[in-house]
């Protein structure tokens, strides 16, 4: 019996490994990691110049890595196994009184210059994605309670002035008859995380947020949305396991924005508020992994009225012809997750409304307002929708040539306050 | 390449060992070890293959050459060239840029020393060869006649790059006729999927603790913080290299080969003296046989100062072998003298307190000295006891506190595995219980299975890099 035994110890680990080298190797290979939004390795090619310089034995050890067979399940492992590294195993967390926070750690930074979008030609926009990212990285991590993921906020007084000193450089160069508006969005740390979990870890954004626009040019006209927020935190305005917010927080947000911008609303009750059938996991979970937020994974709620006979288009760089998109994704062409409004950021989108007001807007942003441009379409005659990182054109003569005369700059107050955001702001007039 | 790799796991490992047990003779099997080895070593930086392969001439003709005049003057001349060209390529690479500073620091010139990339290994092999030419020279053992069966003793990949320092002695007689057993090849099992989960479970995850405790603005640091940082060090550098030293002892096992132990539970001994004996037992022992009694024996006259003499030749080279640098011979040189004072008044003041206080000297000792160790800038190493010793540091702060909580049964894993508790208890209840040996041995089987399958993962996760800015 022991002889059977010491022959197993040393043939089921070598098939193990064996099964595990085969089945890399013949498997079918993915190209794009879904959850992670990354491109996944490819074999380098063996050359004597690779061989010698490194870049083939590093490649070959990343291509394995993300291509090994039963890739998710080891990753599933490893998680379970890091689950057991704390001390709920023998003390259950009490999601009403603890929480814990998952410190975000990079270990192959080349990796993330090869997010999977924006589209490959779309120049410099990866690089700059990490000078954001590591400015955000100071908040040490995601903050998971509740079975909810949260992040906490870094921002100063020195990056809400840099950002609203930007803000006002690019009015200045716009024509006085244009209309500007400035609405920044604030996070679910603010109104779903008690305060005594982030005391001292995460600054005020409410605070953030009103400096910003006491800096703002007095031709800006701002919405503050804070209040209206707090006022609806027992409804679902955040994602749990994602970095944005719902359609219904971007919903409440439009109601304030109306105001400012001078039209009715449609109220709540007319919005035929739909949730897709799937959920889906979002960006702090794929970050985390942490199981609690596994459990507890997002739906997606959508609105139909109000975007009914309005039809929307894109262009990557500007000597391309209109493409047509959709305003809401409904067939998650795009994923199930946060891509259904608007679907991913493109460069430059134009809405073509259904009234006839010649209110033409242009929505400066970031992807917070993804799922708040849907609402506006009834109100405007057109919409152009410019995301700062990719916007291929001169603002100023954009503004002209397309007969502009409303522009809302709307950005999440995490990503307002990172140099990136400023600087890209900046270029828009260069 | 490192065994602790996904290339090495599930690619080079199990190829070459196929290819290995395919092979119907010893002559080929020791040639595809040499080829396997080579590949191994030019894994990454190929170009320093060919520093090796020069080395391994030189010394197989040196041997010859020591052998062939043994009884002659020239043979020790010969054993000194032969030294002197093994170390002179080791401080080429390794201490050119340190010499260089300190001599352009004491006559204040500014000379300029080439940044050299350091071989792989070298630090390794090059006392191997020493070790074998000084015993060819001691008559201890025969200068091989076989180049090819030199180059695989020099290179044999499973411990070229991080020991045990294998001595020739140790396993000539296994390059030429080895058998395996399969209890042999279930021994290496054992130990190689040990050293694998020490190295991917504990040592890597010490690193990320030590990280992000020490390398960072130092003056924020609390007590808690920096404490904690030095025992994850001492737990981080253990785990990592027992971890290496079983992968290599295991896989020799696998092969017929039977290297020597490196370590041996250091951190339960009660004495530093004790700590060496169970410390990196193979450099251990290489410095005593080759440094400490060969001096010690010369200054025989001096009496005890021929002992603290040599200890502190000895201590000053371990230290200087751990790195080009002058914290590494501080450190060195502070294990010397706690020995010095052990031998003198310490271990019977220890003694007398009881064994709790000599393991509670031990511990504080050594892990106090990877002060030392880990801070290369002295700049920082004065910060770091500054804020330890100033009396005004906070004690801990939130975040150090749910950095523990969030490792607590990890590190308690850790910190039990660092003593031979574990092989008490499981002997202890065998023996209670009279547990079947054909049950213990089949636990111990998938408990094996388990150990790799969660390293894979854990090499694997690591390549899980989300990308959450893509979409802001």
């Amino acid at each position: 019996m022991k002889n059977k035994l010491i022959i197993f110890n040393v043939i089921a680990p070598f098939v193990l490994i064996i099964g595990i080298m085969l089945g890399t190797f013949f498997s079918n290979k993915e190209s794009i990691s879904e959850l992670e939004k990354r491109k996944l390795a490819i074999l380098p090619e063996l050359t004597l110049n690779n061989w010698m310089s490194g870049i083939f034995s590093s490649s070959v050890e990343d291509y394995l890595s993300d291509h090994v067979i039963c890739r998710n399940s080891f990753i599933t492992l490893s998680d379970n196994c890091k689950e057991l590294y704390n001390f709920k195993l023998i003390s259950p967390v009490n999601p009403e009184s603890d929480g814990v926070l998952v410190k975000i750690k990079t270990t192959r930074k080349s990796k993330m210059n090869e997010g999977m979008q924006p589209p490959k030609d779309v120049p410099n926009s990866r690089a700059l994605l990490l000078d954001t990212n590591q400015e955000l990285v100071s908040t040490e991590g995601i903050y998971i309670y509740d079975s909810c993921a949260y992040q906490f906020f870094g921002g100063s007084k020195n990056s809400a002035s840099r950002y609203a000193k930007s803000i006002n450089t690019i009015i200045s160069s716009l024509s006085d008859s244009i209309r500007v508006y400035a609405l920044l969005v604030p996070s679910s740390t603010e109104f779903f995380l008690p305060k005594d979990k982030y005391k001292g870890k995460s600054k005020s954004e409410e605070a953030n947020i009103n400096y910003v626009y006491s800096k703002l040019s007095p031709k800006i006209r701002t919405t503050n949305i804070y209040n209206r927020l707090a006022s609806h935190n027992r409804e679902y305005l955040y994602f749990k396991t994602d970095h944005h917010w719902t359609a219904r927080g971007a919903y409440y947000a439009y109601l304030e924005f109306s105001g400012t911008a001078g039209f009715v609303p449609t109220p709540l009750s007319e919005m035929k508020p739909t949730f897709m059938k799937s959920s889906f996991l979002g960006s702090l979970y794929a970050l985390t992994r942490h199981l609690s937020l596994k459990g507890n994974p997002d739906r997606i709620e959508y609105f139909d009225k109000n975007f009914n006979g309005a039809k929307a288009y894109f262009k990557m760089k500007p000597s391309e012809n209109w493409k047509k998109t959709q305003i809401v994704n409904k067939k998650g062409e795009y994923g199930i997750g946060y891509g259904v409004f608007l679907g991913i950021d493109y460069p430059i989108m134009k809405i073509e409304g259904s009234v006839k007001n010649g209110r033409n807007l242009m929505v400066i942003k970031d992807s917070y307002a993804n799922a708040f441009i849907p609402f506006l379409v009834a109100h405007f005659e057109k919409i152009f929708v410019a995301d700062i990182r990719y916007f291929p054109y001169k603002i100023t003569s954009f503004v002209k040539d397309n007969r502009v005369n409303e522009v809302l700059i709307m950005n999440h107050v995490v990503t307002a306050n990172s140099p990136f955001s400023s600087n890209k702001l900046i270029k828009l007039i260069k | 390449m490192v065994f602790a790799s996904l290339t090495f796991l599930l690619v080079f490992f199990p190829i070459s060992l196929l290819v290995y047990l395919i092979c119907p003779n010893l002559a080929l099997k020791n040639f595809v070890l040499i080829v396997s080895s080579i590949i191994f070593y030019s894994w990454g930086e190929p170009v320093w293959i060919f520093l090796l392969l020069l080395t391994t001439i030189m010394d197989f003709q040196m041997a010859k050459l020591i052998e062939k005049y043994i009884d002659h003057s020239k043979s020790k001349l010969y054993l000194y060239i032969s030294i002197a060209l093994s170390l002179g390529a080791l401080i080429f690479f390794k201490y050119g840029i340190f010499i260089v500073e300190n001599f352009n620091f004491i006559t204040g010139l500014n000379i300029q020393y080439p940044k050299l990339d350091m071989p792989i290994g070298i630090s390794f092999y090059t006392f191997q060869s020493i070790s074998y030419m000084v015993d060819v020279y001691n008559g201890k053992v025969k200068s091989e006649r076989s180049y090819s069966k030199y180059l695989l003793f020099i290179s044999l990949f499973h411990q070229l790059i991080a020991g045990p320092i294998v001595r020739y002695t140790d396993i000539a007689k296994e390059i030429s006729s080895r058998s395996v057993t399969w209890s042999d090849i279930s021994y290496g099992v054992d130990r190689f999927a040990k050293g694998l989960f020490k190295k991917v479970f504990f040592a890597n995850t010490a690193a990320l603790l030590v990280g992000s405790c020490l390398d960072r603005d130092l003056t924020t640091l609390t007590i808690v913080e920096g404490v904690l940082g030095l025992i994850m060090f001492a737990i981080q550098l253990y785990y990592d290299f027992s971890g290496y030293s079983d992968m290599a002892i295991g896989m020799g096992r696998m092969i017929g080969f039977t290297y020597c132990e490196n370590f041996n539970y250091p951190y339960a001994s009660k004495s530093i003296k004790e700590f060496w004996s169970r410390w990196h037992i193979s450099l251990g022992t290489f410095l005593k046989d080759y440094l400490f009694n060969p001096i010690a024996f010369k200054r025989k006259k001096w009496g005890k100062f021929a002992i603290i003499y040599s200890l502190l030749i000895t201590f000053f080279v371990s230290g200087l072998w751990h790195g080009a640098s002058w914290n590494f011979v501080f450190w060195g040189l502070y294990f010397a003298l706690l020995i010095i004072l052990e031998e003198w008044f310490l271990n019977r003041i220890l003694q007398k307190l009881g064994t709790w206080a000599q393991h509670l000297y031990l511990i504080l000792a050594v892990v106090f000295s990877y002060t030392f160790f880990y801070f290369v800038d002295f700049s920082k190493m004065k910060t770091f006891l500054g804020v330890l010793f100033n009396g005004n540091t906070p004690f801990y702060n939130a975040e150090i506190i749910t950095e523990l909580l969030n490792h607590g049964i990890w590190l308690l894993f850790a910190v039990f595995f660092l003593f031979p508790w574990g092989d008490q208890i499981v002997k202890y209840f065998i023996k209670l219980f009279k547990i079947n040996s054909s049950f213990v041995f089949a636990v111990k089987s998938l408990i094996n299975l388990s150990l790799i399958c969660i390293a894979i993962s854990l090499l694997v996760a690591k390549s899980y890099n989300p990308f959450l800015y893509f979409r802001f």
